[in-house]
């Protein structure tokens, strides 16, 4: 606990100045003022200054590349993954003599090693889907198996847990509205900050009004309540509040490079010049901003084109892409809150499924089942979990199910339900709302990981 | 089987014995009965029913005019489906604007003079805003989703946009084709159009190792939907029906025959590509021991192309694809949770007709569920419908290429409708929670202010004529609410937003009581910006 709350400056002083100057951000960091000047004291830990941060990948990230369990020697036979095998020499050792990071999550081995990052293999859930879009539903609905079922956990979150008084509760800043923010409690959905405003001319101001004129009193007004009409109007009041209470968001600057914002900016910190990856990184800014300034407990982002069917690559390529903006954008949160929300931030990364064990005929990977999650922050207690000669056995593990899949060990609701219990601070009745019939569910892969205190 | 079927990409010669005559289709192991086909279906509507005629509108359209709902309560709904069930009856210069829009977006015969990117989005938009075919596009803009391929994840492989464009407004020229044909003729569109043999990885589909993503969606996607009467056994040997489909560079006379030798030379074309080498030849069977259980014999050589052209014969023709295209056409057409008992409805006339979407659609039009008032407004419309509603109902003109853009780029934002852009092999979704978001609402006032404001798109309305030619009095501010009010819901509005409507208009933008002056400057800007209020209203977000 006091290494975690250990203060900024030891931090940056034992392991950020230096990882940051080695890693070519000194010009970015270079200079300590703005530092204090953004010191504000850490907040009290109650349930109104803890933060959470979720990001999917989404289409499938390859779990055995991600947390490479070098111990398995089914993972480096020749036959495996002759093509997509990670060599020993190649990976970052994670130190507990079995699990290694793909050598492009460099950046994320930096705050591994400040002991804030939970590396989570087998992550699964029963009778798993190998549907993209059931899968994703599965892991943003916590509800495995209900294929009818559209509410996300967030939205059920924000409907009876969340801290009252704020429009901005949640917020999906995404593309998409994520299912996961998705239900009748009607979460901001903002995918960009810049262009969430009504406009400031009088015309605009006209048009949309307040809640005695223009459209937003229509929206207001009572609902017939068929159909989707009480959605509608919860949306449009949604919209209303939520533009409210951004609107009072001081400005944000954040430190250079942490989130690039243009081609050349993203070559330069040796990511993917790629329209994908600058758009996640405009989400990511928004997404720590809302969670910096705004009363907002959960936010979610999301990083897509993890569906590598063909030529993945392994050094470099589609997947190491993204796993390089993933880690930098890991390391960017820890810079941009280490002295402000870390002590209180969690950020959950998953994906709706791992991969097959053994690469195809073009080079990539096919739908499979146990992937992996990453869990960081402050409060995380850092470590390696079920990638290790005693929960994941070598030569045992890869092809457990029909010579394909690796199996989950741990159900992401485990993951989930630990850290909406000990960080959130939700009572078991609670948690049953928000994971249905959690309480119900027993046996190992259950089990909390201690992944928090 | 399905004399009817087009042939594409296909030469008369190699494939004419081979992939048409489906060694499951006449009887094979599996065949399910099949109903005497029956004549083809026409609707029945009802004339003089203003509701009526504006629930059709907006399920089948993409937004009413004034016009429409007059040809409608006239003449009968009926009469204007079953024009509309019959796309080629209607001449295309019934629309002078998407003449002129076409005349714009030259038509490109071949690879050679593929359009560029606003050309290919604009055609679709184009269609959508003007064509008279309005079924036709609303069933484009279905196909376009249901067999979804990336322009990004396909540009790689060739590594040219041009090339990348040619592949999508092909794969959509054949999808507006047989909009209301046959399901199995648009299942073997999609099959073996390059945009799809890249996106989802058969070019890459090897017998030694088969790559199974085109398997997978073909069947979760495509036929059957997700996890319904297939296992991951059936993914596994799918993956191996298809290996050796690719694409590759051919003499130009042979684009339609798979077997041409890959070339690469100067002036060859890009086509559907069949690689012996590649492909496995072995006996498969698929959906082993269910009564639809399909085997195909062992078949060396160009024989093995067979396979996959199998599958997709046998796909088409199942109970289980007929239910899962069914419901998503009765979601489409009129709710989001089909009625059970209209899809039965829709997969029996299926059967009996081979997967006519023609005739699935009349099952659709001549259902009380079509037609019950309580399930009008049951929908949220997707971006693209709304943009289209505030543009047409007020007779809007976009009538150049820039204008087009300018849509695409509202539709490509916050909006997320991408066309030809959508990432993931689902398509945009068509649920009504999907559409909604506080963002989304956001935008969509945002683009009726635009419209209003005459920013980007002007000049696009001219709400004086539009008034003018609806008899409308420009000083009389009820009038004109109350014919914003019908051609956007037919009157369906409740009286306080009606009143709400009108104050907006008889108000200046300091919300102080002004008259409505149509001599005074501010005419203009007040009636287009309460036209913009009115199409912003909740009751605009369902449909």
């Amino acid at each position: 606990m006091s290494r975690r709350r250990a203060t900024a400056f030891d931090r940056r002083s034992l392991l950020g100045w230096s990882g940051a100057t080695a890693l070519g951000l000194l010009g970015s960091l270079g200079a300590p003022a703005p530092l204090f000047a953004r010191a504000r004291a850490a907040g009290t830990g109650g349930p109104g200054d803890r933060k959470l941060l979720t990001i999917f990948l989404r289409g499938g990230n390859d779990a055995l590349n991600t947390i490479v369990p070098l111990h398995d020697a089914d993972y480096l036979a020749p036959t495996t993954r002759p093509t997509l095998a990670l060599a020993p020499n190649q990976c970052l050792d994670l130190g507990n003599g079995a699990a290694a990071f793909h050598p492009a999550l460099a950046k994320l081995k930096t705050v591994y090693d400040l002991g804030s990052v939970a590396a989570i293999q087998r992550v699964g859930y029963p009778a798993p889907t190998l549907s993209h879009f059931s899968g994703q539903q599965f892991v943003e609905t916590a509800k495995p198996g209900d294929y009818a079922f559209r509410e996300g956990w967030t939205a059920r979150w924000a409907a009876q847990s969340a801290p009252g008084g704020s429009a901005l509760s949640a917020v999906s800043v995404s593309p998409q509205l994520m299912m996961q923010f998705s239900g009748a409690k009607v979460l901001p959905h903002v995918p960009s900050l810049a262009e969430y405003s009504t406009g400031g001319d009088p015309a605009s101001v006209k048009l949309f009004g307040d809640a005695t004129s223009g459209l937003f009193a229509r929206y207001a007004a009572p609902t017939t309540g068929a159909h989707f009409d009480p959605l509608v109007h919860a949306t449009g009041d949604a919209l209303g509040a939520s533009l409210a209470e951004l609107a009072t968001l001081p400005a944000y600057t954040p430190l250079d490079g942490s989130f690039p914002t243009s081609l050349s900016e993203l070559v330069s910190h040796g990511l993917p010049a790629a329209d994908w990856a600058l758009g996640f990184f405009s989400e990511l800014r928004d997404a720590v901003h809302v969670l910096k300034h705004s009363a907002a407990t959960i936010v979610g982002v999301e990083i897509p084109g993890f569906d590598t069917h063909a030529a993945q690559g392994t050094l470099a390529g589609p997947h190491a892409d993204r796993l390089a903006v993933l880690a930098h954008a890991l390391r960017a949160l820890w810079y941009e809150t280490e002295l402000d929300l870390w002590p209180d931030l969690v950020c959950v990364v998953q994906s709706e499924f791992g991969r097959t064990s053994a690469e195809n005929g073009s080079a990539g990977t096919d739908h499979g089942h146990a992937g992996a999650a990453l869990v960081v922050g402050g409060p995380v207690q850092g470590g390696v979990h079920h990638c290790d000669p005693t929960s994941w056995p070598s030569g045992a593990t890869l092809f457990e199910t029909d010579g394909r899949y690796v199996e989950h060990s741990t159900d992401f609701r485990a993951v989930l339900a630990e850290i909406l219990e000990r960080h959130l601070l939700l009572t078991p009745p609670e948690l049953d709302l928000v994971i249905p019939g959690w309480s119900s569910l027993a046996g190992p892969t259950f089990a909390p990981l201690g992944v928090l205190a | 089987m399905s004399s009817s079927v087009i042939r594409h990409w296909t030469s008369a010669s190699l494939l004419a014995a081979a992939a048409w005559t489906s060694s499951c289709g006449g009887g094979g192991s599996g065949a399910e009965p099949v109903e005497e086909p029956a004549g083809p279906g026409s609707v029945v509507g009802a004339s003089g029913d203003l509701a009526l005629a504006g629930h059709v509108l907006r399920r089948t359209t993409f937004g009413a005019t004034s016009e429409l709902l007059d040809e409608l309560v006239n003449q009968g709904t009926g009469a204007w489906l079953n024009r509309q069930l019959d796309p080629q009856s209607i001449p295309l210069d019934e629309s002078p604007r998407l003449l002129a829009l076409r005349a714009v977006i030259p038509e490109p015969a071949s690879e050679l003079d593929a359009p560029t990117q606003g050309q290919l989005v604009g055609w679709r938009l184009a269609h959508a805003l003007y064509s008279p075919r309005q079924l036709e596009e609303q069933l484009v803009d279905f196909w376009e989703s249901h067999f979804n391929t990336f322009w990004f994840q396909v540009q790689p492989f060739t590594g040219s946009n041009t090339t990348t464009n040619w592949f999508e407004w092909r794969e959509s020229e054949l999808f507006r084709a047989h909009a209301l044909g046959s399901f199995h003729q648009l299942l073997i569109d999609s099959a073996t159009s390059p945009a799809m043999l890249i996106m989802l990885d058969n070019v890459m589909n090897v017998a030694w190792n088969p790559n199974e993503n085109y398997a997978r969606e073909l069947l979760e996607l495509h036929t059957l939907g997700v996890d319904h009467g297939y296992t991951q056994a059936d993914v596994v040997e799918l993956a191996r029906c298809f290996t050796g489909w690719g694409v590759c560079q051919v003499a130009p006379g042979s684009i339609a025959d798979p077997l041409a030798p890959c070339g690469g030379a100067p002036g060859d074309l890009w086509a559907f590509h069949f690689d012996t080498a590649l492909h496995d030849g072995g006996a498969k069977r698929l959906f082993a021991g269910k009564s639809y259980q399909l085997d195909l014999p062992a078949r060396s050589g160009a024989g093995g192309l067979q396979d996959g052209f199998d599958v997709l014969a046998h796909l088409a023709g199942m109970s289980l694809a007929a239910e899962f295209v069914s419901t998503k056409l009765v979601q489409r057409f009129v709710a989001d949770d089909a009625p059970a008992d209209l899809v039965a409805e829709c997969v029996k006339r299926w059967k009996a007709t081979d997967g006519s979407i023609r005739e699935v659609l009349v099952v659709i039009f001549n259902s009380p569920y079509f037609h019950d008032g309580s399930r009008f407004w049951t929908k949220v419309p997707a971006p693209l419908e709304s943009l289209a509603t505030t543009i047409r109902a007020f007779d809007g003109e976009l009538s150049t290429l820039g204008q087009l853009t300018r849509m695409q780029e509202w539709l490509d934002g916050t909006l997320n409708q991408k066309l030809f852009r959508w990432d993931t092999p689902d398509g945009y979704p068509d649920a009504g929670e999907k559409q909604l978001g506080t963002a989304k609402v956001l935008e969509r006032v945002r683009f009726n202010a635009t419209l209003a404001l005459g920013d980007s798109l002007d000049p696009t309305w001219d709400l004086r004529a539009w008034l003018l030619a609806h008899a409308i009095a420009l000083d009389d501010p009820a009038a004109i609410v109350d014919a914003y009010v019908r051609v956007l819901f037919q009157g369906a509005i409740d009286a306080e937003a009606r009143d709400a409507a009108i104050q907006f208009l008889t108000t200046d933008d300091t919300g102080a009581v002004a008259p409505l002056d149509p001599a005074a400057p501010d005419w203009d800007g007040r009636v287009r910006l309460t036209a913009a209020f009115v199409a912003s209203l909740p009751e605009a977000l369902q449909q």
